[in-house]
């Protein structure tokens, strides 16, 4: 049987509500023409049976409103059980799928209403149990169930199939976290077990290429869905531990229905990952998604690009931490540089520089003969003080000699003096002394008149004295007369 | 290696921190830390990313590596 597509279940839609109506009116007729059919054969003659056949001719309208009334009559809410398979969430949010047992299966559609209230996941493998209601398309002649409710039922072949695995490798040990090595934190060559053409290459060389360029990828091509998967993956990883120069590994492929992941949850690549020497990261699907090999890998990361982070994580810590510890150094070089300077500045400080020692020699000689040189000088000025008073105490010699000098001169001046002024005196005196002797001058009487006679150079004052005929000489006041005596008388 | 390095590194910044070296050691230490540092800052800080991809095996059934690009 053909499968619905999603067309056909858009286009079924509308049918839903309006078959209400429809019971009601033009369907209420072909039941009518149709219903007789069944219980009143029982009543009717059996003769009239092929009759009635051969009259009644259906149209497919007809016929398939009748089947649509019967089997929604018949089955107006009904509880069914099957396993879902092509699940198909589609974006309007209702659910279409299909359910089905080992020989048979149904459409079956859940709309947003109804599939919102629904807890778990359905998906693909999943045995569920529905309540829901027989609904026909009669355009398209297809019956599908309407679910309202749905509930899980045990487990699906292939979920069985994954627990069963699951206990069987856990009892084996091979999920004991004892067995996990460490994924070294700073890798330097990774290998990647994918498909080279998916997405999930894609994300991840995108995040290692943004977190850490430095890493070394190999990439192991392989189908990681289909038949040849379970092999390929297999030999990558086998032939990654041969090469064996790998720090770390990452197996895994992008999201994808539970089929398409079910090769991770197949024995061989289970074993093949927990026999790997080289530590294993797996990136299978979407975080929702846990496949078998995410217990024995030694991480499971949610998604690849997820792994990628995961192995470069460290290198972006370990850039931090390389800047850290760069600056660490730096600041513990400039510390220690800075207490050496400190201990250096204090020993120098301690430590007598000669030259500052001279210096504060000849500071301290300058000072002495400073202070020796003032003392020196107030002593020289004390006793040149002393000495000027002793000076002046003692009688200068040549003052003395000068004083007296002095003296002499003023006494030779005043014995000048008094001499001149004696002979002035005496001058004095004799002037008018000879003023008076002048007055009295025999020459001075002549004036008058009278004559001096001299007789040779006898001045005669008496006749007597005269003799006749001797010579005179008369003086006159003015010049001089020699005569002779003439006579005598007595 | 890298992180062999880096172990060094720090090695050195805590003896460095404890503070009773020569300052003739300190310096020493201090060179040998830029330089790890240098060197390890080359192995994080790579031009471009190396990808590889098998090609397949050859007659000696060793593996055979190509360069793998992106579209």
């Amino acid at each position: 049987m053909s499968q619905m597509t999603l067309d056909d279940f858009l286009k079924s839609e509308p049918v839903v509500p309006k078959e209400e109506t429809k019971k009601t009116s033009p369907t209420k007729d072909s039941i009518q023409e149709y219903t007789p059919a069944v219980p009143d054969q029982s009543e009717d003659e059996v003769a009239d049976e092929p009759q009635e056949e051969q009259q009644k001719i259906f149209s497919v309208s007809d016929l398939n409103s009748a089947i649509k009334n019967q089997l929604e009559g018949d089955f107006p809410l009904i509880w069914l059980q099957g396993e879902i398979s092509n699940f198909k969430p589609h974006t309007s949010g209702h659910f279409y799928f299909t359910l089905k047992d080992s020989k048979a299966q149904i459409n079956a559609v859940m709309f947003k209403g109804f599939n919102r209230h629904i807890k778990f996941k359905p998906a693909d493998g999943m045995e569920i149990l529905v309540r829901g209601k027989v609904t026909v398309y009669e355009p398209r002649g297809t019956y599908q169930i309407f679910c309202e409710v749905m509930e899980p039922v045990g487990l699906g072949a292939l979920q069985i199939a994954y627990e069963q695995l699951k206990k069987k490798l856990q009892a084996e040990g091979l999920f004991d976290k004892a067995k996990k090595r460490p994924i070294p934190k700073l890798p330097a060559k990774v290998a990647i077990i994918t498909s080279p053409t998916g997405a999930a290459i894609r994300d991840m060389l995108n995040v290692l290429g943004r977190r850490m360029k430095s890493l070394d990828i190999t990439i192991f091509p392989c189908a990681v869905q289909g038949n040849l998967a379970v092999r390929e993956i297999v030999s990558a990883i086998e032939l990654a531990n041969k090469m064996g120069n790998f720090d770390v590994m990452i197996v895994g492929r992008g999201g994808g229905s539970i089929e398409d992941l079910w090769s991770f949850n197949e024995e061989p690549v289970v074993r093949a990952i927990a026999n790997s020497k080289i530590p294993t990261v797996s990136a299978v699907g979407h975080e929702i998604d846990f496949t078998i090999a995410d217990f024995v890998a030694d991480l499971r990361a949610p998604t690849p690009s997820a792994a990628a982070e995961l192995i470069s994580q460290n290198a972006a810590d370990m850039v931090d931490k390389l800047q850290a510890q760069f600056k660490s150094l730096r600041l513990v070089m400039f510390k220690t540089l800075q207490s050496e300077q400190q201990k250096v500045q204090f020993l120098s400080r301690k430590l007598i520089d000669p030259r500052r020692k001279l210096q504060d020699l000849s500071i301290r000689c300058d000072e002495l003969e400073e202070r020796l040189s003032t003392s020196m000088q107030s002593l020289i000025e004390r006793k040149k003080l002393n000495l000027l008073a002793m000076q002046s105490r003692m009688k200068n010699p040549i003052q003395s000699i000068e004083l007296l000098n002095r003296r002499v001169e003023q006494i030779s001046k005043t014995l000048m003096y008094s001499v001149q002024k004696l002979i002035s005196k005496k001058r004095e005196v004799f002037l008018r002394n000879t003023s008076a002797l002048d007055s009295m001058s025999p020459l001075k009487v002549l004036d008058r008149g009278y004559s001096i006679v001299k007789s040779g150079s006898k001045v005669l004052k008496t006749a007597k004295d005269a003799n006749v005929g001797s010579s005179l000489e008369i003086i006159l006041h003015q010049g001089k007369l020699n005569a002779k005596i003439t006579e005598i008388k007595e | 290696m890298f992180e062999q390095k880096l172990k060094r590194l720090e090695e050195i910044v805590k003896k460095m921190e404890e503070g009773n070296l020569e300052l003739e050691d300190s310096l020493k230490l201090f060179e040998e830390g830029v330089k790890l540092t240098k060197e390890c800052q080359g192995h994080l800080q790579q031009a471009e990313q190396k990808v590889k991809i098998l090609a397949g095996l050859d007659q000696n059934g060793n593996p055979v590596l190509e360069n793998f690009k992106t579209e």
